[in-house]
């Protein structure tokens, strides 16, 4: 029978048909302008026959309309099937419902026409508090955590989450955020938060760091294109509690300052979920950059930051992959010397291998100052374990290599990202990996090739957990 | 005691095979090397190349001590703040150390030391007072000042905004009015009060009667003489009493005007200052 069914809507396809009403039923705590907004560009479309809007269900939204539109002149029973399928997947996009079922039936509209339908959605929302306890461990810190959200807050999408916890390194921190949709296709979102963290730097910088701030973003996911997130941020930067034996510099680093800043960054991952843990295909590309404290901006921090990454995964015999990833970084500050805060770090497990974290670049005795300009890149190759292809335990090989400078501003850019090239740091190990899906643990044995005297060495064995590898 | 977990020797040797090329350290280009003695103080009133004179009371007091000691071409910096500072509390000494290019920095108690042996003269048994019970009396003034003077000091200031309440960092280094006063006031709850007891039964009035006569008897002791108790020389408790003075001056009314009553004490306030003015430099 499914089969004859399939025959008949497929010999039918071109028949003309209108949508007359879309009804959405079940839909009780959600805000009907809002529903109507999410429809109304697909009934648009449908009913001028133009091109469909852009959906992640609707396979023309990335074609060249022109030649593939399947209902140039009229619509039918295949834009009435498309319009019906691009507006479910845009009620399940919402996370609003926990089931949407379609139907088409003839039009209960007095004023509609003979062979005009109905498109009626049968749907369940889903529970509109969410509260979540959590213990997780990754980038080298555990915490526990609490979570409290509010999905359809407002009955138009929105969703209210509120987020504590407190860990080792990330001692405490809170984030409340409001996220509304800003477009009915659901890919653009607008985000207001406010957040704060307390962070134990005491490690690498004999100082822990408080942060208060506020964040308004937009962000579009463009599909292929990548992710966009425009940003603004005003955050209060606090560097305190030092240990009795910090830096004469990390000393003169403490205190508060204020950030205020626009941003902008741009993220295309590729990769499947497998390969963000171990080298399979695809690739990730990021781009982001930063301009503060100038103008209208205002602030103690007065800078243009900008960083990159990308990292490219291939398959090279079955069995083994490599993986290759580089990431650099620069900041420029305006006015007197950049801020701790601002300034990146370089090192560890995460990042360039058999070095401790944090611990390239810049050094006042037992303090990592940060620097203004690094760049880092690795080589790993990952292997499954002989007989063992289906066990989430890896063999790896890596090779890395990265410096951490401080813009010297008496000699120029070209110079200072010569001196940083010339002379890097290396290592070079071997170890094994273990999926924890999301977290990539790793355990590996390496020593460091070359190094600056300044650097934080770490031979041997070294333990990294995170998700996020060079 | 040795580790119970030791490297083998054979990793040992294989490890100090690496790194196997060695860069030169990476320099730090912002770092300032300590070029004489810097004493890091909260910022002055303005930022006037000739005003060296922190508008806090505590670092004051020693600008005025190592001042009144005779020590000349000391340098003050304002930018550090108090969580930079050991113990979280500004004033400290960052001295040059030989071979050292940090230097040695030194917390608020260590001054007098160090200023000891820049001096090569330590401070006699009787600390610069003519006699025993002046040298008693002077511990009844330095209580003074610190207590009733220092609180009268402390509640003129203005309240802090909600918002700056909210979004500044607790610096932690105020002291309770509870901790200042002797004897401590009563908490706002009695001891019959279901309620934990919590805050001050202290009224402004009660505050500003003492300080009255604290000022006053500080104007009546201080008379026509050079010094404080009838000193030689400047002792601890000019250098104590002329930090209070100034910042009383520099106050709001309800404090400024019981100080500018008294023209001894403005006087002597002035002159002070143009000493302890002249013994600091900028960096």
């Amino acid at each position: 029978m499914v089969f004859h069914l399939a025959q008949l809507v497929n010999d039918n396809l071109e028949a003309p048909l209108r949508v007359a009403n879309v009804r959405i039923e079940g839909a009780h705590n959600t805000r009907k302008p809002f529903l109507g907004w999410l429809v109304r560009p697909w009934l648009s479309a449908h009913s001028s026959s133009l091109p469909l809007p852009s959906s992640s269900e609707n396979p023309f939204a990335k074609s060249n309309t022109s030649s593939l539109d399947p209902f140039p002149h009229h619509p039918t029973l295949k834009s009435v099937l498309h319009t019906a399928r691009g507006i479910g997947s845009v009620l399940q996009d919402t996370d609003i419902f926990k089931s949407v079922d379609a139907r088409i039936e003839a039009s209960r509209d007095p004023q509609a026409a003979p062979g005009d339908v109905d498109i009626v959605f049968k749907t369940r929302e889903k529970g509109k508090f969410y509260l979540k306890t959590a213990t997780e461990f990754g980038h080298n810190d555990g915490n526990a955590s609490a979570t409290g959200r509010i999905r359809n807050a407002l009955g138009g999408g929105e969703t209210v989450e509120a987020n504590v916890s407190f860990g080792t390194k990330t001692r405490r921190a809170y984030h409340a955020l409001f996220a509304v949709p800003l477009s009915p296709d659901l890919r653009t979102r607008g985000e207001l938060s406010l957040y704060g963290l307390e962070r134990d730097l005491s490690s690498y910088a004999s100082a822990s760091e408080g942060l208060r701030g506020i964040r308004a973003a937009i962000r579009s996911d463009q599909g292929a294109l990548g992710v966009h997130e425009v940003a603004y941020d005003a955050v209060l930067r606090h560097i305190g509690s030092l240990t009795s034996s910090a830096s004469i510099s990390m000393r003169e680093s403490a205190g508060q300052t204020f950030k205020s800043a626009l941003s902008h960054s741009w993220t295309l991952d590729t990769r499947d979920a497998g390969a963000r843990i171990a080298a399979a295909r695809g690739m990730l590309a990021k781009f982001s950059h930063e301009l503060a404290g100038v103008g209208p901006l205002g602030g103690d921090a007065s800078f243009y930051k900008a960083e990159g990454e990308t990292q490219a995964s291939r398959v090279l015999f079955p069995g083994l992959s490599a993986s290759v990833s580089a990431r650099a970084g620069i900041l420029h500050h305006f006015t007197g010397k950049s801020h701790f805060s601002d300034r990146f770090q370089l090192g560890g497990p995460l990042s360039v291998r058999s070095f401790r974290a944090n611990s390239l670049g810049p050094r006042d005795g037992p303090d990592s100052l940060g620097g203004d300009l690094y760049w880092a890149t690795g080589l790993s190759l990952i292997s499954d374990l002989p007989y063992k292809p289906h066990w989430p335990l890896k063999l790896h090989a890596f090779v890395n290599a990265g410096r951490l400078d401080a813009m010297d501003r008496t000699k120029s850019l070209a110079d200072n990202v010569s001196a940083c090239v010339r002379a890097p740091s290396v290592s070079a190990g071997v170890g094994l990996l273990y999926r924890f899906d999301p977290v990539r643990v790793e355990v590996n044995f390496g020593v460091p090739l070359v190094a600056s005297k300044s650097d934080g060495l770490r031979k041997g064995v070294q333990v990294g957990i995170g998700i996020d590898f060079l | 005691m040795d580790s119970i977990l030791t490297v083998p020797g054979p990793i040992q040797k294989f490890f100090s095979l690496f790194p196997l090329q060695s860069h030169s350290p990476i320099t730090v280009p912002f770092k300032r090397p300590v070029q004489k003695p810097t004493l890091w103080i909260a910022p002055p009133r303005t930022f006037e190349t000739s005003d060296f004179l922190s508008t806090d009371v505590e670092c004051l007091k020693w600008q005025a001590y190592i001042a009144l000691r005779g020590l000349t071409n000391v340098a003050v910096r304002s930018d550090v703040s108090p969580e930079g500072a050991l113990g979280e509390r500004l004033p400290n000494l960052h001295v040059p150390a030989f071979g050292d290019v940090d230097g040695n920095l030194l917390a608020a108690h260590m001054i007098p030391g160090w200023v000891d042996e820049q001096l090569g003269v330590p401070v006699d048994d009787l600390e610069g007072y003519k006699d025993g019970p002046c040298k008693d009396e002077s511990r009844a003034w330095v209580s003074l000042l610190e207590g009733v003077v220092h609180t009268a000091l402390i509640t003129s200031l203005p309240l802090p905004s909600l918002f700056s309440s909210l979004m500044e960092a607790d610096s932690g280094a105020i002291r309770p009015v509870q901790a200042l006063m002797n004897p401590p006031p009563a908490p706002l709850t009695g001891i019959s009060s279901f309620i934990p007891p919590y805050g001050v039964r202290m009224t402004f009035a009660s505050i500003q009667g003492r300080y009255t006569e604290a000022i006053g008897a500080l104007s009546e002791r201080l008379g026509t003489d050079k010094w404080f108790l009838g000193s030689d020389n400047a002792t601890a408790l000019d250098a104590l009493a002329f930090a209070y003075l100034h910042v009383l001056m520099h106050g709001s009314d309800d404090v400024r005007i019981e100080v500018t009553k008294r023209v001894n004490l403005v006087t002597w306030e002035r002159r002070v200052r143009s000493q302890v003015q002249g013994a600091f430099c900028s960096v």
